[in-house]
């Protein structure tokens, strides 16, 4: 071990020298002291701990998959036909591809989607066709498939929003597991057994890949992915959408 | 080597409170857009990269019902005045608040990064973006206050 002492930083011998040139009397250079910046430093952690305990009590701890399902409702007074909500004569085609776990597709669909059904819809200006594209993951095709089964029985739309009403926090965590998309169908008043059949079909599982086939074959790489007339709507919130809508409107 | 050397020289003569006041405004605008874009009830962009929106819908992007990005535009705020009061008047405790109040904010990134990594299995780029200004911003105030505490006792 070196018993040599400390070397003063350069700083400290400049000053060190000019002082000695003033006539100052010359001080000993002190090491830095840094109880200032430790004191501030553990300050700060301790009061980020604080905020970070107070946050985990404001949250709570991360919710699990609740046991029951929601319920969800196509829009009242709006014409449904398989996948098209409308009215199946309008002028104006959105064609709409989703995946049920996408959580943009839920903003959309609690954001956009009620002031569409309200304004363009319910005038008959616009229709929606849903297109299935499952990316996400296995709940992602579950639900589809859940969609399909629905739709077997004319009830496409009521799942549709039973589904967002269902989507879970994680995906492929459980809130589209086949025990709860059963007692969702059950919950929309489907014949359950019809249903289950349904949607084990290879009819189900071609619904799927051949709408995620069809999807990628139109160009659409993420969901929610509007396309109005045959031209891709790349704007964001209604306001812009019912403008493209109007231009598109004869 | 001379080129260089007079732009490093040039680039030490800048006062630290403006280099971070720089990157306060920068961890400002991007906290403001997502605040923005939140209180619309929409979800931010992340063009290619997917993620955003699943934090932005997490239950972990709001406290108390209010968007965490709110909670990032006031830190900036803050952390903004303090860099130009410190920079107008050299006063070392506005150094001391501002490296307080960044390292304060890099313990929240480091438990919202700890989340967006394993519970909520997204990563939002903005989200990230405006930690690593925090780190920034962080390591440049320690940066100086040391320099400044030994540079200020070798003058005692």
């Amino acid at each position: 071990m070196s018993t040599e002492p400390v070397r003063p930083l350069r700083r400290e011998r400049r000053a060190a020298a000019l002082a000695g040139k003033r006539g100052e009397p010359r001080r000993a250079v002190r090491q830095p002291r840094t109880f200032g910046i430790g004191l501030v430093s553990l300050g700060a952690l301790a009061a980020g701990l604080v905020v970070v305990a107070a946050v985990l009590l404001l949250n709570g701890q991360p919710k699990a998959v609740p046991a029951s399902v929601a319920q969800g409702a196509a829009p009242a007074g709006i014409p449904t036909a398989g996948f098209v909500l409308g009215n199946a004569a309008a002028p104006v085609t959105i064609d709409l591809y989703e995946d049920f776990q996408c959580p943009a597709c839920l903003a959309w669909g609690t954001s956009v989607f009620p002031s569409l059904t309200r304004n363009e819809l319910a005038a008959g200006t616009a229709k929606i066709v849903f297109h299935s594209f499952a990316f996400i993951g296995q709940e992602s095709t579950d639900a589809a498939r859940a969609g399909y089964a629905a739709n077997q029985q004319g009830r496409f739309w009521d799942m549709w929003a039973t589904l967002y009403a269902n989507q879970g926090l994680h995906e492929n965590g459980g809130a589209f597991s086949r025990a709860r998309l059963d007692a969702m169908a059950a919950g929309l008043g489907l014949d359950t057994g019809r249903f289950a059949a349904d949607f084990d079909s290879a009819a189900a599982a071609a619904f799927v890949s051949e709408g995620a086939t069809a999807a990628q074959a139109a160009g659409v790489d993420s969901t929610p992915t509007l396309i109005v007339d045959g031209v891709r709507f790349s704007g964001s919130g209604y306001a812009a959408l019912a403008t493209v809508i109007a231009a598109a409107a004869p | 080597m001379t080129t260089r050397a007079t732009g490093w020289r040039r680039l030490r003569r800048i006062h630290p409170g403006l280099v971070l006041a720089t990157l306060d405004l920068i961890g400002l605008a991007i906290a403001s857009y997502l605040s923005s874009v939140e209180l619309r009830g929409e979800v931010p962009n992340c063009g290619p990269l997917h993620g955003c929106e699943q934090v932005a819908l997490s239950q972990y992007s709001r406290i108390g019902g209010v968007p965490v990005a709110v909670f990032g535009v006031g830190l900036s705020l803050i952390l903004f005045s303090l860099a130009i009061a410190w920079w107008r008047t050299n006063d070392g405790r506005l150094l001391a608040m501002h490296y307080g109040l960044s390292l304060l904010g890099v313990v929240f990134e480091l438990y919202f990064t700890y989340l967006e990594l394993f519970v909520i299995g997204a990563v939002c780029v903005w989200c990230a973006t405006y930690g690593i200004s925090l780190v920034a911003r962080f390591l440049v105030a320690l940066w100086v206050w040391v320099h400044r505490e030994r540079a200020d006792l070798a003058l005692e």
